[in-house]
């Protein structure tokens, strides 16, 4: 599809990102901060897109709401930029080096914030609980998870700061709400994908639920542990898009809906892959079913 | 199938007719009965493609190996596992177990 003349003009926030990064680090653009890959407009399209669609649905001006954009690529950079540096999974960065410019880059994306908010706005205290080291957590309405709140605070903060600058602080809570079941869907799908490295690692998943790598596996050859699961995201999905709808915010409705189909597909075709492979397996051991005749007579 | 310790309700009762005497419902306790069973056979042989331990331990010794999970079957299906022809089964048993990675059905990503 061509984008519109009020799609975001993501090259030009690409663009106007890795200006700002190169500026912070002195020319170069290193590994972690960029956009290919590890901060991907595809991978983060909610990150990417939420001020301006939240933004001119509201009715604020495309300047405004691109510069939002920029502001909001920036954040998330930061924030990602920490939590490499918390998990010790740093490509090839200094971290004290990555915290100067973790720091760098939280105040360069507050700078469109600084220049429209008043020190007296709701919106800095709002930055302070978020950014606080034990922060993120008091941001998940719906699920308390840390994933989840690791993930909403680069959202967050925009989502407010567009309430606030187009006078719909009233819409923050609808918003909230929204972002953390899409959120909670985005960690669900995740952890599903991520299941075996999450495990290696030791780390909690939802979708493994307690269990070892063969326990799941097993299940998943022999059980419908799939669709269960996936249904969880497509609740979740389908709530959001519900909110969405409801404060008229049609491109991230779109959006979630976009999701919601894309996950029910790899809910299908996992759910397939296990059971083919089961079956496959069952008739390999000559144990692929044939149903006990019922004794004479009987019906 | 039967766990260690069922409850009642949970055991096929094919004694003297048992089940598929009470009230005409055959057909619900067939399947309940069969369903179990299905279920029995699906966690062994899920189990022996996902464990290579237990399916040495199958080949080795059915009996020990399935009693390993809990689960026990009639003669008849356990004989199953002893009239295998394992050296033909080695080879497509190891292709399966390469197909159980998730990456090459969730690619899409967001």
């Amino acid at each position: 599809m061509q984008p519109t003349t009020d799609d975001l003009d993501v090259a030009a926030v690409a663009a106007a990102y890795e200006a700002q990064a190169r500026l912070i680090c002195a020319g170069d653009l290193p590994a972690p901060l960029e956009l290919r890959g590890r901060l991907a407009p595809e991978r983060w399209k909610l990150e990417w897109h939420l001020p301006w669609w939240v933004g001119r649905s509201f009715g604020l001006d495309a300047a405004l709401c691109h510069e939002l954009s920029v502001s909001s690529v920036l954040g998330l950079a930061a924030i990602r930029l920490r939590d490499d540096i918390a998990d010790g999974e740093l490509d090839r960065a200094d971290p004290a080096t990555a915290a100067e410019w973790s720091e760098a880059l939280l105040d360069a994306a507050l700078e469109s914030y600084r220049a429209r908010l008043p020190s007296s706005s709701e919106f800095w205290p709002f930055v302070a609980a978020v950014l606080a080291p034990d922060g993120p957590a008091a941001l998940a309405s719906v699920s308390d998870g840390a994933d989840l709140a690791r993930r909403g605070a680069p959202l967050k903060v925009p989502a407010f700061a567009v309430c606030q600058l187009a006078d719909r602080s009233d819409a923050f809570p609808t918003l909230a709400r929204c972002l953390d079941h899409a959120l909670t869907a985005l960690v669900l799908y995740d952890h599903a994908a991520d299941w075996e490295a999450d495990l290696a690692a030791g780390r909690a998943n939802a979708f493994t639920d307690g269990r070892s790598r063969e326990e799941l596996l097993v299940a998943l050859l022999s059980d419908d542990v799939v669709r269960p699961y996936f249904a969880r995201i497509a609740t979740a999905l389908a709530r959001a898009a519900e909110l969405a709808g409801a404060l008229a915010v049609g491109p991230l409705a779109q959006h979630i809906c976009d999701l919601a189909e894309r996950f029910a597909l790899d809910s299908e075709a996992l759910a397939a892959h296990y059971s083919a492979v089961g079956d496959r397996a069952a008739a390999l051991f000559g144990t692929a079913q044939e149903r006990p005749a019922p004794p004479e007579g009987r019906s | 199938m039967d766990t260690d310790q069922p409850t009642p309700s949970q055991m096929p009762n094919t004694e003297g007719g048992g089940a598929y005497d009470q009230g005409g419902d055959y057909q619900t306790a067939s399947l309940r009965a069969s369903t179990e069973r299905e279920v029995a056979l699906r966690l062994i042989v899920s189990r022996a493609i996902v464990d290579a331990d237990f399916y040495r331990h199958l080949k080795e010794d059915p009996q020990a190996a399935i009693d390993e999970l809990h689960i026990r079957l009639d003669d008849a299906d356990l004989s199953r596992f002893h009239r295998l022809d394992w050296a033909r089964l080695d080879p497509h048993v190891e292709a399966l177990r390469g197909e159980l990675g998730f990456d090459t059905a969730l690619r899409s990503g967001w």
